[in-house]
């Protein structure tokens, strides 16, 4: 009988909280569909205006030196063939790979940025890491790249080197994104989608303020 | 909390989840009217090597020969649990399965779990209980169907057949296998491709 009111008990707690969630999200996705809509249309609301400009805001912390990008299959997107080639600007690294939507789901906000910056010194290399073998094939990366609207330089991580390289301590996701400032050093360090605002003001700040 | 419940079972249909809800549907099959103690079994591991993984406290993910032996260790248990019909048997399956499923699974983060991750190095427990609510939503099938065995018998007794709980083992027993011949990646982005790409 005891056993029975805990099973019946959880069920009911777990269909419930099913159901509030998909009203809920139902919800947040007519919402984000118009958000889209009205940033896909050809007058950009005032609010995309109003966070264009970048806050004030206290200085990213310093989160040590960038690793370098080794054993690589070579790039898309670029000529260049080391990071040490972007020194002097400010660069987002992010680990992702094609098939993975959370990494899809930051790809509008990561061109938002790049139109935004890309002629103020500042650039984007995608470090692209495939969790599956049918994401290691090129053809299947330049042909993603390409639907997907990555213009910036992507370094073909096969092997995940770099991946967990830079991701130390058995802590390895996808996406996660990095922010290296003028001298190399890592000034921004997210997991998973998210912290827009907080990457721009990063960059915005970064920019605006070249360590010395 | 909720919000990270909810992303889990967002969770359950992105392909980086497969690591994780195949070896738990051979474990949910097997287990049959023991299914809430063998799943339950299942989930706690899975929370707790998650959480110890995200907290940066456990191992690499395993690959070479301690993949190899994590797919035996999964074969060794699930025989055993096979021939001896025993609840400690299917308590082991389920914890050594989930233990070896959630080590070699490296989760897509959205911004749930994103925001729990950026959080959880500087205070781990104080998210132990946000990266168990991600867990049982990613496997809510399978905790639905232990709690609906608990509370309706009958449903119990309809599973309660040799054929599922062989269905189970054999499930079990092919996850084991693959990690040990190295496989499993590889049959894993097989299934992500055809239902993505």
């Amino acid at each position: 009988m005891a056993t029975r009111l805990v099973g019946a008990t959880i069920l009911i707690v777990l269909i419930g909280a099913v159901g509030w969630i998909a009203v809920n999200r139902e919800n947040e996705s007519t919402t984000s569909v118009t958000s889209s809509e009205t940033r896909d249309g050809v007058d950009a609301p005032d609010e995309v205006t109003a966070t264009s400009e970048v806050p004030p805001r206290d200085p990213p912390g310093n989160l040590g030196p960038r690793k370098d990008l080794v054993a690589l299959d070579g790039w898309l997107n670029t000529d260049m063939t080391t990071l040490d080639e972007l020194d002097g600007n400010v660069v987002m690294v992010e680990m992702w790979t094609f098939g993975c939507s959370n990494c899809k789901a930051r790809i509008p906000h990561t061109q938002d940025l790049y139109a935004k910056y890309k002629d103020q010194g500042f650039e984007i290399v995608g470090v692209h890491a495939p969790e599956f073998s049918y994401e290691a094939e090129v053809p299947n990366i330049v042909e993603a790249i390409e639907r997907l609207g990555v213009t910036w330089p992507v370094a073909i991580d096969t092997e995940k080197q770099n991946f967990r390289a830079w991701q130390a301590g058995g802590r390895r996701f996808w996406p996660r994104t990095y922010v290296i400032d003028q001298n190399g050093d890592i000034r921004f360090d997210h997991i998973g989608e998210g912290a827009y605002d907080e990457l721009d003001e990063t960059v915005g700040w970064l920019l605006a303020n070249p360590p010395t | 909390m909720l919000e990270l419940l909810a992303e889990g079972i967002e969770s359950l249909r992105l392909p980086c989840s497969y690591v994780l809800l195949a070896p738990a549907i051979g474990v949910a099959l097997f287990a049959r009217r023991r299914s809430g103690i063998t799943i339950g079994a299942y989930v706690l591991a899975a929370a707790l090597i998650s959480w110890l993984r995200f907290a940066g406290w456990w191992f690499e993910a395993p690959s070479g020969p301690i993949q190899v032996l994590s797919g035996a260790a999964i074969i060794v248990v699930c025989v055993v649990a096979f021939r001896n019909d025993h609840y400690a048997a299917d308590v082991v399956l389920g914890g050594v399965t989930g233990t070896v499923a959630v080590w070699s699974w490296i989760p897509c983060v959205g911004p749930e779990l994103g925001g729990l991750l950026n959080r959880v190095g500087d205070s781990p427990w104080a998210n132990a209980a946000g990266t168990a609510a991600f867990i049982i939503g990613l496997l809510a099938p399978f905790v639905i169907l232990a709690a609906a065995e608990a509370a309706f018998p009958r449903l119990s007794d309809l599973l309660d057949r040799e054929a599922i709980r062989m269905a189970g083992a054999v499930v079990v027993l092919t996850v084991g296998l693959l990690l040990m011949v190295t496989l499993f990646d590889d049959v894993a982005s097989e299934l992500a491709q055809r239902s993505t790409f």
